[in-house]
């Protein structure tokens, strides 16, 4: 892995891709919870190893607590030390999200502890709501982008885990991303990942496929080589 | 002139408020009155100038005025504030909506923009519907003085007069559709019908004219909003009479609307669109407040609200309570965001852990026991709301964070420097609905307003809880709900500990309940509940005193949460959370279970109640045969499901879609949270259209598959007779005659 870069968590993607780079927006994309469950492990992880904190903005009320204790617990690591240096908070409607990125107080407030990572669960499920009027959710979207954008100059990588694979709403996601990944599980024990956008190199699509026998587990994908 | 407020609504096309006063003398007058509504709008210093321009630039600005003083729901004071008052009533959210895109919805702090008109209106006038009022012009505007305090519980309501109304469709399928035509119109006035027949547009018109001339204050209808005020006016639109034909005391334009489906609390509800009359009230006799309160109920909320009842009467519980709240947030002449509720503070997921849970359960035994009694916390959550201090600006404020109030095991501080607006708002609720049930208890007045009146108050105090963890909630925040479930598990944990230092045993505890048994030489349940009450802040009382109680099993075998029966000492069986007791049930399964625990309540001991299993069997078997004779009423043989989606989502052809495709067929649409109703024909059939018919179709069902039908009183009596051994096996053998012993009744005797 990068020097300049921080660990996913999941040892074949940092053989692959090189972790989160700092000073990135990456965007993960999935069908499945798969997303949301790497940046799970790179907290763990990266809390582990370095010691910083990690802030998660969960717009889909989906962050588990147990899940990462039991991480943790996996790991040999004590969970309320690593729960500890997580910091997150729940905007419930697009407009409390909008309001977490504006310039004083929210996100920018707890960014003055130096965290590892940003990561931002399911965004778009909050922002293209029902409840939400359409050019507002294209309001908050664009705006929410820009701050996030702006927030490259720390030092730390920024990560969305988006949950669907329908393109409708996701291009501006994608446009805004230094990496998108697209992540597919493929039947039992196989995990396709694609690397849809990556600035730095020559292609912008890579397959990468995983298998390992008795893997059926999203624990077990975390271990495996790719 | 002296007389109550029926209706208060904005005139959109003179831009002034129309106000309805039914006088003591009976008479209605229409009364007009200017006023000018402002909206606020607050930016960064350096944005200020920006600001003043984008209104400037805009045609629907009347003027933008700099204002001082007012504050936030904090206390703090908001700086560079303007006043805005647009060009007209129309054109306000227009306005504002417009200031708030220019500025990307965050540059710009807008306030007081979606405040109903009305609401607004009254508070400004300091007037309340329905209250006995003195009406004076003074100045060219309207003045109000109360004649009657509004804290008078045995205040005469105003006599309003009332009818019923019914339409006959002249249908062409099952179900009457807006394109059926109009056969009949029945309108009841106390015990005499009016009924108006012949061509449609002679229906029409005689209905109207029968209105005009009756002049009701009040028409009552069932379904109103959700089918008869549509049909009646989309019918007039086809009979060409749209511009002849209203109900109201003022022609009022009104087209058919679509409904919404909402979640709430993980189900999907309906809410039908709202078709208002001017002047005087329709009442769809459906909607939630009105079931729960009737008139009555209504009545009161609205003069203790300052909701005129026709609008009250379409809120749910929540938007009522939040009503309150803003009606005691802009008494206090505190800005009310726009479309800005406060996110949830960051916290650490170790907090999250702690935090994030509801309240506290002491898992039920499973089985019968004797000489329980169960105890209530009376309005907890609200009750802590109020004792605690709980608001969404008094947890985690910002002025006491070393010194304030600490919340149990969760560590949030709550101000001890100022009252929060939901706790001000709460209290005189909780207050009220004690004031009735003592009135009730001492058997003052008629009980039975005083039973509505406090049936409604209830349901709005059941609901401010919920309200502080709901998204959109405008005085919520996850905080003050997190804090809330902390306390209520903090107390309920006391009242455990205060019981059974008395001497009894918790058998269950439920979030603010508690079921006890005496242990031996126990003390006196006054006496604990005096113990509790001293220790929580929060009164408990004796909600009753069980011969017998039943906890009944969850699937897995282990004891369910909220799902009993018992026998109370004054002869009343409590039921909760079996079949008989859900909407979806069948009648017949319903009644069953009745007669069973009709049957089971004529016992007063266990022993006594072990003895009479047996006869349960029998009256499982009467019940099976007259299904198996086919001599049930098709109408009670209905299931009532309300469906979660719309129809091509449905994946499996489940009895719902397939009411849903029948349905369909006959022209109507269902949104998710309506709900369908229908019988089951032939279950095992490969058709699915045979499997089930829609219940409005009922006269066209040849019969009903009786086999399903005694398979769902097999479950219900397993529901019942589990705690004693019984299986669904053992209860389909009884039901073939052969006289199954449960294994209790072996081992047991």
């Amino acid at each position: 892995m990068e020097e300049d870069a921080v660990s996913s968590g999941v040892r074949f993607f940092d053989d692959a891709f090189g972790g989160f780079k700092k000073r990135r927006l990456h965007l993960l994309v999935s069908a499945t919870g798969i997303g949301e469950h790497i940046l799970y492990r790179s907290a763990v992880e990266n809390i582990a190893r370095l010691g910083v904190p990690v802030l998660f903005v969960d717009c889909a009320n989906t962050f588990s607590p147990y899940e990462i204790a039991r991480i943790s617990m996996s790991r040999g690591l004590e969970e309320r030390g690593i729960l500890s240096k997580i910091h997150v908070s729940r905007p419930f409607t697009a407009y409390q999200l909008s309001i977490l990125f504006e310039d004083h107080g929210g996100v920018e407030e707890t960014l003055e502890g130096k965290p590892a990572i940003l990561a931002l669960l399911h965004p778009l499920k909050l922002i293209y709501s029902e409840d939400v009027a359409r050019e507002d959710a294209e309001i908050i979207l664009r705006r929410m982008l820009r701050r996030l954008r702006g927030l490259r100059r720390r030092d730390m990588a920024v990560v969305i885990a988006h949950l669907g694979l329908r393109r409708r709403h996701l291009t501006q996601l994608m446009e805004a991303a230094d990496y998108a990944y697209v992540l597919q599980t493929m039947g039992r024990n196989r995990i396709k990942v694609r690397l849809e956008k990556d600035p730095g190199m020559s292609f912008t699509e890579r397959d990468f496929f995983l298998a390992h026998g008795s893997q059926t587990t999203l624990e077990r994908f975390a271990e495996a080589r790719g | 002139m002296r007389g109550w407020i029926i209706d208060a609504y904005p005139d959109y096309g003179n831009n002034e408020m129309t106000v309805w006063l039914k006088t003591r003398r009976g008479k209605v007058l229409r009364l007009r009155d200017a006023y000018t509504p402002a909206f606020y709008a607050a930016t960064a210093r350096e944005n200020l100038g920006s600001l003043l321009q984008e209104l400037r630039n805009s045609s629907l600005l009347r003027e933008a005025l700099p204002e001082n003083g007012k504050r936030l729901l904090s206390g703090a004071q908001e700086e560079n504030l303007l006043r805005v008052v647009a060009r007209g009533y129309a054109d306000i959210e227009k306005l504002a909506y417009r200031v708030a895109v220019r500025g990307e919805l965050s540059r710009y702090r807008l306030y007081n923009v979606d405040v109903n008109l009305a609401q607004r209106y009254l508070v400004k006038r300091d007037a309340r519907p329905m209250l006995l009022t003195e009406v004076k012009r003074r100045a060219g505007r309207l003045e109000y003085s109360a004649l009657e305090d509004v804290e008078d519980l045995s205040y005469k309501p105003p006599g309003l007069r009332k009818v019923g109304l019914e339409v006959v469709a002249d249908k062409r399928g099952s179900v009457a559709r807006l394109s059926d035509p109009l056969k009949k119109a029945v309108l009841m006035v106390g015990d005499e019908r009016v009924e108006c027949e012949g061509r449609e547009e002679d229906v029409l018109m005689d209905l109207a004219d029968h209105i005009a001339r009756l002049d009701p204050d009040v028409v009552l209808t069932m379904r109103g909003d959700s089918f008869l005020m549509p049909y009646l006016y989309h019918r007039a639109g086809v009979s060409g009479l749209s511009e002849e034909f209203h109900l109201g005391r003022e022609p009022e334009k009104q087209r058919v609307r679509e409904g919404k489906s909402y979640h709430s609390y993980g189900r999907i509800v309906y809410r039908p669109p709202s078709y208002y009359l001017k002047g005087r009230m329709h009442l769809d006799g459906t909607r939630f407040l009105l079931r729960k309160g009737g008139i009555e109920g209504l009545i009161d909320l609205s003069r203790f609200s300052g909701i005129p009842p026709q609008r009250l009467a379409r809120m749910t519980a929540g938007n009522a309570v939040t009503a309150i709240q803003l009606r005691r947030a802009l008494e206090n002449d505190v800005l009310v965001p726009w479309k800005r509720q406060g996110c949830e503070y960051f916290k650490t997921a170790w907090s999250l852990l702690h935090a994030d849970r509801g309240g506290y359960i002491f898992e039920p035994r499973v089985g019968i026991f004797e000489d329980v009694a169960e105890l209530d916390f009376a309005s907890m959550y609200p009750g802590i709301m109020v004792r605690y201090n709980i608001s969404p600006e008094t947890v985690l404020c910002g002025c006491c964070r070393e010194d304030g109030e600490r919340v149990p095991g969760i560590g949030y501080h709550v101000c001890i420097k100022r009252r929060g607006l939901v706790p001000l708002a709460l209290r005189p609720i909780i207050k009220r609905r004690m004031a009735y049930k003592e009135l009730m208890r001492r058997g003052n007045g008629d009980g039975g307003d005083y039973e509505a009146r406090q049936g409604v108050l209830k349901w709005l105090l059941i609901t401010s809880f919920g309200y502080q963890g709901y998204r959109n909630s405008r005085f919520g925040r996850i905080e003050s709900h997190e804090a809330i479930c902390a306390y209520g598990r903090e107390l309920l944990l006391r009242a455990k500990e205060a019981a059974e230092e008395r001497g009894y045993e918790v058998l269950h505890g439920l979030v603010d309940s508690l079921w006890l048994r005496r242990d031996g030489d126990a003390g006196e349940l006054e006496e604990v509940c005096r113990r509790i009450t001293s220790k929580t802040g929060i009164d408990i009382s004796l909600e009753a005193r069980y011969r017998w109680i039943v906890f009944l099993p969850s699937k897995t075998g282990v004891g369910a949460l909220n799902r009993y029966y018992g026998l109370k000492e004054n002869g009343e069986v409590k039921v909760r959370g079996v079949e008989m007791r859900m909407s979806s049930t069948p009648g017949v399964i319903a009644r069953y279970q009745e007669e069973v625990l009709r049957e089971l309540a004529q016992r007063w001991s266990i022993r006594e109640v072990r003895a009479a299993l047996p006869g349960v069997f029998r009256i499982m078997r009467r019940y099976a045969r007259r299904l198996i004779e086919g001599r049930v009423d098709p109408g009670d043989l209905v299931f009532t499901v309300t469906v979660s989606r719309g129809f091509r989502e449905y994946r499996v052809n489940g009895f719902s879609k397939i009411a849903l495709r029948q349905l369909r067929r006959e022209g109507i649409g269902i949104l998710p949270g309506q709900g369908v109703r229908y019988i089951v024909t032939d279950h095992r059939s490969r058709r699915h259209d045979e499997k089930v018919r829609i219940a409005e179709a009922w006269r066209e069902i040849d019969g009903y598959d009786a086999e399903f039908y005694v398979t769902r009183l097999v479950k219900a009596t397993e529901t019942l007779l589990r705690p004693f051994g019984y299986t669904e096996e053992d209860i389909a053998m009884a039901l073939q005659g052969h006289e199954q012993r449960s294994i209790y009744q072996y081992v047991g005797g």
